[in-house]
């Protein structure tokens, strides 16, 4: 009887597992690194940064305001169990990448940016609550 | 980090004692063990150490952190007997396959990866497991399925309890088959720790079975079905059972306790961990001291 390596077999944990992609569990969108969430003003027109090295930095959103509520409008919003729980998770796993707290009201609206990006893929998520169904 | 499974064919091999007093072993020499059974039936790991209380309950259980709807903490999971920490198994692991593909499919739909082997490992791993022990076994069903690939695809070697006979032989063989198989699927190399003969009785047969067999056998184990029988009976490890159960020291059953220590140093040796407080091997006294 022979065919498997005799002794350990290859650490699990090392960290620069062949499997690394089947382990992940964050969506990524092909097209797009994670930026730090940076907002800039809207009405700065796009492409003006690309000509010439301004010195003129945008302070982001997060430092420039009072409290996490400045220059937000209050929505109510209501979420299934299973998404509340996703979105603690989705909290947590950004705490850990930028090693701070991450305001949830801040990950509301990032999730929500991203996912008014992403209207196909919204569209199936309806679809599975019952929307576009016929009954002829 | 030393990490296996004990893997064998179906029924009276003594997979889940073997897994049970391996755990106790490393333990009661300083180590941290994590021990994690996915045996979707009863008499398991679980019932073994007598925390299976709540499998029936619908309590948050390994199978909802691997299909990413845990309900509380990994932590608040964890159940400790003997020393050992033990993840208890749950009814819904009899589901695991079905619970993964519906996961696998919902996560392909957003254009998601989900590897349906990889999960296990991504819980222990997102819950700091290789910070927190210094082992970790998983004790599988021999079942070709999702809880037998997560195992194998967590700890990446094994370890073997074989029936020295030809059906234990053809067991090997399958397994030899299917881990060739699994390697290529996730690109991992398995390795074989130790295959651990049980129930020998030393037949010209069994010798001759054994001669076969190309792993390491640090030691070959006599059957100890009185032994085995008290531990699933008072629901503790042989080294629990010798010295609170038995009204006299047999020294039969002492050398088959030396015997797991001596295994349990073994594995250690082969990923270079020196155990803090190893005892003499059958020292059924030993002090553990707990760090």
């Amino acid at each position: 009887m022979t065919g498997m390596k005799k002794g350990a077999g290859e650490d699990p944990f090392a960290d620069d597992s062949s499997t690394e992609s089947a382990t992940t569990t964050e969506t990524q969108t092909k097209d797009s690194e994670p930026e730090p969430a940076e907002e800039t003003d809207s009405n700065q027109a796009e492409g003006e940064d690309t000509q010439q090295p301004r010195q003129q930095i945008q302070i982001p959103y997060k430092f420039r305001r009072d409290g996490v509520q400045d220059g937000r409008d209050r929505v109510p919003l209501f979420l299934q169990k299973e998404t509340k729980v996703a979105e603690r998770d989705a909290l947590r796993e950004f705490e850990d990448r930028f090693e701070e707290n991450v305001s949830l009201t801040d990950l509301r609206e990032a999730l929500m940016k991203v996912g008014l990006q992403h209207l196909d893929e919204t569209e199936e998520c309806l679809e599975e609550w019952g929307y576009g169904m016929t009954f002829d | 980090m030393l990490t296996y499974s004990t893997y064998s064919e179906a029924g009276g091999v003594g997979k889940t004692t073997t897994a049970a007093n391996l755990a106790v072993a490393h333990a009661r020499a300083g180590l941290k063990p994590l021990v994690v059974p996915l045996d979707p039936q009863d008499g398991d790991l679980s019932r073994l150490f007598g925390v299976d209380d709540q499998r029936t309950d619908s309590v948050d259980n390994i199978v909802r952190h691997m299909i990413r709807r845990p309900n509380g903490d990994f932590d608040d999971l964890i159940r400790t007997v003997e020393g050992v920490d033990i993840v208890p198994e749950h009814n819904m692991l009899s589901d695991l396959a079905d619970f993964l593909q519906r996961e696998k499919d919902q996560a392909e739909a957003m254009g998601e990866a989900f590897g349906m082997h990889a999960q296990l490992l991504r819980v222990l791993r997102e819950a700091g497991v290789p910070e927190e022990y210094d082992v970790l076994i998983c004790d599988p069903p021999a079942t070709e399925g999702p809880h037998l690939y997560n195992a194998i695809h967590a700890t990446r070697s094994l370890v073997i309890p074989v029936e020295p006979s030809a059906k234990g032989r053809a067991a090997v063989e399958g397994l030899e088959a299917l881990v060739a198989g699994f390697e290529d699927q996730l690109e991992i190399d398995v390795g074989v720790l130790a295959a651990v003969p049980t129930g020998f009785k030393n037949t010209r047969d069994q010798r001759q079975v054994l001669a076969e067999i190309d792993y390491p056998i640090p030691e070959i184990i006599s059957e100890r079905a009185s032994l085995m029988e008290g531990c699933w009976m008072e629901q503790c490890s042989a080294f629990k059972y010798v010295r609170e159960h038995r009204n006299r020291r047999r020294d039969y059953e002492i050398e088959t306790l030396a015997q797991f220590d001596r295994i349990a140093r073994h594995l250690e040796e082969q990923v270079g961990i020196d155990a803090p407080n190893p005892p003499e091997p059958g020292d059924v006294d030993h002090e553990v001291v707990t760090v």
